[in-house]
C-alpha cells in the first residue's frame, strides 16, 4: 500500500501567476467555482437575459420594423393604456382567462389525481392515457377542437340535435365561437383541456409522497376522510400545488396557439389575451415597441405571482414535517 | 510507456512537417495579396462567381402555380446564366419573414410583397417606376393605380395578381324560389331573406377573417362610404353613409343570415355553400374548385358545381364595389442582384408568361393588368365569365387612397367587421359604432402620420 505523506497542500501545488493570484485576491479562494458557473452564465445570459432586456428596451423605444430605434420612455404604456380601448379589453379578457382556466385546472386536477391514485386496475394505462392532451403537440389538438366546435357543423351540436337522449330535451345548437361568452368559455375549456394532465400528474407525484403512517395515525384517531384530507393532504400538497399553480399561471397568461387557431382573439375582440394582441402589433402591424409594450404588460403582474408563491413554497418547506 | 527512439522519430516528423520561418511567411504574403485584391475588386474570382437570383413568395393554394413560377424562374436564369432559387413559406408566415429580411437587411432579391406591404416597406424596396409604366403599357393599363405605391408617390412593387371576391351562389336554390340572380345589394337582401326562411341563408363573414376585412369593405364603398380620404390620410368613416351601409348589413345579418357568420373564418363560407346550405357567399372561385375536385354531390345526387355560379358583386346606391388582397413583386434595395430580379419581373409579366402562369393557377391569379384579363381560361367556362370584368371594380383596403400601412393596421386589427358586429347584434346603434370605429382609426392614423414625420 502506498502511504501518503502528509504535507501541506499549498506547498505542493505550483505558485500560482500573476493574474491568477490577482483575480484569488479580489474573488477570493473559489475562483474555480467562478469558472465552473461560467458555461451555465453565459448560456442564460444570452438566452434569457439579451431577449428580455431587448424587449425592455423595445417597450420603451419607438421601435418599427426596419426602421432605427429611439428612447420614449413610457409613451408605449401610455398610449396603450389611455388610446387603445382593445388593449384594455384584452387585460380583462387575460385576467378572466387565466383566472377561470387555472382555477378548474387545479379543482379538477386534484380531483382526477385523487381519483388515480386510487384506481387499483388498469392504473397504467389511466395514467398514460390522462397525458395524451399534454402530449399532442397544442396547434394540431386546437384544430381538433376547432372542428368540434365548428360554427356550421359543430359535432357537439350535431350530437344535441341527433343523439338521443340530448336531441329530446332539444338543446342548441350554439355558436361556440361566435358568442362572446361561448368564445371565451371554449378557449377556457380548450386550455384546462390541454393543461389538466400536467397538474394530474405532478399533484400524482406529490400525493405519492406523502407517509402513508400520517393517514394511518391519522385513521387510529377515528379521522374522517374529508378531515384526512384537509388536515394531511392538503397541507402537504401546498408546496407542489404553488409550484404548479406558478407555472400554470405563467403559460396560460401567454397563451397563445389555442387563441389564434379557435378565434383569432374575435368575435368583437373577446377572446384576445396579451400574447395574441402582442402578435397583432410587433408581427402583423410592425409595431414592435407596441407589441413589447403590451407583452411586458404581464411582467409586472407575474412578478407579484411568482413572489406571493415562492414566499407560500419557503414557508410550508421551512419547517419539518 | 513511450520509448526514447519512438519520441524521438515523432519529434523529427513534426520539424520535417512543419513549415520554415521563410516558408511561411513567404506563403502568407502570397495569400494576403490575393485576398487583398479580391477585396478592392469588390468581386470574387471568375471560378468562385456564383450568381443567384433569390425570390420570396408564399405558398399559393393552387401548388401548380408555384410550380410554373419556378419553371419560368429557372427558364430565366438557364438565359441569364444564373442560378435561381424560389423560397416558399405559409402566406400567414410571410409577414413576419420579410419583417426579419428588413430587420436584418439582407435575404432574398425578389419578394412577393401583399396589399400594403409596398407602402410599409416603402425604405427598403427600390423604385420600380419605369419598369411599371412599361409593363402596364404593353398590358394594356392597369385597372388599378393605387396598388403597389409606395409612401414617396413612387412605385415600390409590380401589381401582380389579385384574388376576386365574386358573389358565389347557388342558382337551383334561387330557382326553387323563383328569383332572378341577385344584381343589386338589395337583390341580395331580398334573395336572402327567402332563402333563409328555407334553410338556405346567406354568408358573409362579419368576424377576425380576411374574407370579412374584404366584403364588409366592398359593401361600404358601394354604398359611398369611405374609411379614407383620397390622400391616405384623412379618416373619413364617419358620414351618413357609413350609418346606412351599417345599418343595410345589419339588416342583412338579421333577415339573411345566422350567427355562425360572427365566427366563420375564411374556409366556412366555402363549406357552408358546396354543403347546400348556404344560398350565396361571397368569396374567390375556391367553392367551385373545391366542388369540382371533392365530386360534392347535393341531397338529389347532383353535382353541386354544376349549380354555382359566380357573378359580379351586388351593386349599391354608389355603384358596384369590390376590395381583394393584392399581391405584388418587389425588390429590396439591400438585395444582391437588383437588375436582375427586374429583368426576371419584366419576363415574368411579359403577355406569354403572364397568362402561363394565370393558367396555372386555375384562374385565381387574376391580373391587374387589363389586357391579361381577357384570358382565354376565363372564356371557356361560363362560371368565369366576370373575371376579365371585375378588376375595374375591385379596389385595394385603402380605397380611395392608396393601401397604406395604417390602414393595413385597421384591417389586422378586425376594426371593421368588429364595428359591423356590434351593430348586427344590438351591441350599439349604427351611428355609435361609426364613431367609436373612427375614433379607433383616427389613433392608428395619428400614430403613423408621427412615425412618417
Amino acid at each position: 500500500m502506498v502511504s501518503v505523506p502528509n504535507v501541506d497542500r499549498a506547498a505542493v501545488a505550483p505558485p500560482p501567476g500573476p493574474f491568477r493570484s490577482r483575480m484569488k485576491k479580489r474573488l477570493g479562494p473559489d475562483i474555480d467555482g467562478y469558472g465552473f458557473l461560467l458555461p451555465a452564465t453565459i448560456v442564460m445570459v444570452s438566452l434569457v437575459v439579451y431577449p428580455f432586456c431587448l424587449a425592455v428596451w423595445f417597450s420603451v423605444s419607438d421601435a418599427f420594423v426596419g426602421e432605427p430605434a429611439s428612447y420614449v420612455g413610457l409613451e408605449n404604456f401610455i398610449y396603450i393604456l389611455t388610446e387603445d380601448d382593445i388593449f384594455i379589453e384584452t387585460i380583462w379578457n387575460t385576467l378572466l382567462f387565466a383566472f377561470w382556466s387555472v382555477l378548474f385546472k387545479v379543482v379538477l386536477g386534484l380531483s382526477c389525481a385523487l381519483l388515480l391514485q386510487r384506481i387499483l386496475k388498469l392504473r397504467r394505462f389511466f395514467r398514460g392515457s390522462v397525458l395524451l392532451p399534454f402530449v399532442a403537440p397544442t396547434a394540431l389538438s386546437t384544430l381538433g377542437w376547432w372542428l368540434i366546435l365548428d360554427p356550421t357543423y359543430s359535432h357537439i351540436n350535431w350530437i344535441l340535435a341527433n343523439v338521443w337522449p340530448f336531441s329530446y330535451f332539444g338543446w342548441g345548437p350554439y355558436n361556440f365561437l361566435g358568442n362572446p361568452t361561448l368564445a371565451m368559455a371554449s378557449v377556457i375549456f380548450v386550455n384546462i383541456w390541454r393543461g389538466i394532465p400536467f397538474f394530474i400528474i405532478t399533484i400524482l407525484a406529490g400525493l405519492m409522497a406523502i407517509p402513508d403512517h400520517l393517514y394511518d395515525a391519522a385513521e387510529i384517531d377515528g379521522a374522517s376522510t374529508w378531515r384526512k384530507f384537509y388536515s394531511i393532504t392538503l397541507p402537504l400538497l401546498r408546496p407542489v400545488l404553488a409550484i404548479i399553480i406558478l407555472f400554470s399561471t405563467i403559460f396560460t397568461l401567454g397563451e397563445f396557439n389555442i387563441i389564434y387557431v379557435l378565434t383569432r382573439g374575435g368575435p368583437m375582440n373577446s377572446t384576445h389575451l396579451f400574447s395574441t394582441y402582442s402578435f397583432t402589433y410587433g408581427i402583423l402591424n410592425h409595431e414592435i415597441a407596441l407589441g413589447a409594450a403590451v407583452a411586458l404588460f404581464l411582467f409586472p403582474i407575474l412578478v407579484v405571482i411568482v413572489v406571493f408563491l415562492l414566499r407560500m413554497v419557503r414557508r410550508d418547506t421551512s419547517h419539518e414535517l | 510507456m513511450v520509448s526514447k527512439t519512438k519520441l524521438t522519430q515523432k519529434n523529427e516528423t513534426l520539424s520535417t512537417g512543419a513549415p520554415s520561418r521563410r516558408k511561411f511567411l513567404k506563403g502568407t504574403a502570397a495569400a494576403s495579396g490575393g485576398l487583398a485584391g479580391i477585396l478592392a475588386a469588390g468581386i470574387a474570382p471568375a471560378t468562385a462567381q456564383t450568381r443567384e437570383l433569390k425570390m420570396l413568395t408564399n405558398s399559393h393554394f393552387v401548388p401548380a402555380s408555384d410550380v410554373e413560377l419556378e419553371r419560368q424562374l429557372a427558364e430565366f436564369g438557364k438565359a441569364a446564366g444564373v442560378k435561381t432559387r424560389l423560397d416558399r413559406v405559409a402566406h400567414l408566415q410571410l409577414p413576419a419573414v420579410l419583417a426579419g429580411e428588413v430587420q436584418g437587411q439582407k435575404g432574398h432579391d425578389l419578394v412577393s410583397v401583399g396589399n400594403s406591404n409596398p407602402h410599409l416597406y416603402s425604405k427598403h424596396l427600390e423604385s420600380v417606376d419605369d419598369l411599371y409604366e412599361k409593363i402596364g403599357k404593353a398590358g394594356g393599363g392597369w385597372t388599378d393605380g393605387t396598388v403597389g405605391k409606395g409612401s414617396d408617390g413612387h412605385h415600390k412593387a409590380i401589381p401582380w395578381f389579385f384574388i376576386s371576391f365574386p358573389l358565389a351562389l347557388r342558382t337551383d336554390l334561387i330557382a326553387s324560389i323563383n328569383e332572378d340572380i341577385p344584381d343589386t345589394w338589395d337583390d341580395v337582401h331580398r334573395v336572402g331573406t327567402k332563402l333563409k326562411a328555407k334553410g338556405h341563408p346567406l354568408g358573409i363573414q362579419i368576424a377576425h377573417s380576411v374574407d370579412s376585412n374584404m366584403i364588409l369593405r366592398g359593401i361600404m364603398w358601394s354604398y359611398g362610404a369611405k374609411l379614407v380620404d383620397e390622400d391616405s390620410k384623412t379618416v373619413a368613416v364617419n358620414s351618413k353613409e357609413s350609418v346606412e351601409a351599417f345599418k343595410f348589413i345589419a339588416a342583412l345579418y338579421n333577415d339573411a343570415m345566422t350567427d355562425e357568420v360572427l365566427a366563420w373564418d375564411d374556409r366556412n363560407n366555402n363549406v357552408c355553400l358546396n354543403s347546400g346550405k348556404c344560398s350565396m357567399i361571397l368569396n374567390p372561385i375556391s367553392a367551385y374548385r373545391s366542388a369540382i375536385k371533392a365530386g360534392t354531390k347535393d341531397k338529389a345526387g347532383n353535382l353541386v358545381h354544376h349549380s354555382i355560379q359566380h357573378v359580379m358583386p351586388p351593386t349599391g346606391p354608389a355603384g358596384r364595389h369590390m376590395a381583394a388582397s393584392f399581391n405584388n413583386m418587389g425588390v429590396w434595395k439591400f438585395a444582391k442582384e437588383k437588375e436582375l430580379a427586374k429583368e426576371f419581373m419584366a419576363f415574368h409579366f411579359a403577355k406569354d408568361n403572364a397568362e402561363k402562369h394565370l393558367t396555372a393557377s386555375k384562374g385565381y391569379n387574376q391580373p391587374v393588368l387589363a389586357g391579361n384579363a381577357l384570358h382565354p381560361l376565363y372564356a371557356s367556362n361560363s362560371k368565369y365569365y366576370f373575371a376579365p370584368f371585375i378588376g375595374w371594380y375591385t379596389h385595394a383596403i385603402g380605397w380611395p387612397g392608396v393601401p397604406t400601412a395604417a390602414v393595413q393596421t385597421v384591417v389586422d386589427q378586425y376594426l371593421l367587421p368588429d364595428a359591423v358586429a356590434t351593430v348586427a347584434v344590438g351591441k350599439a346603434s349604427a351611428e355609435d359604432a361609426v364613431k367609436k370605429l373612427e375614433s379607433q382609426m383616427k389613433r392608428i392614423y395619428r400614430r403613423a402620420a408621427k412615425r412618417e414625420g
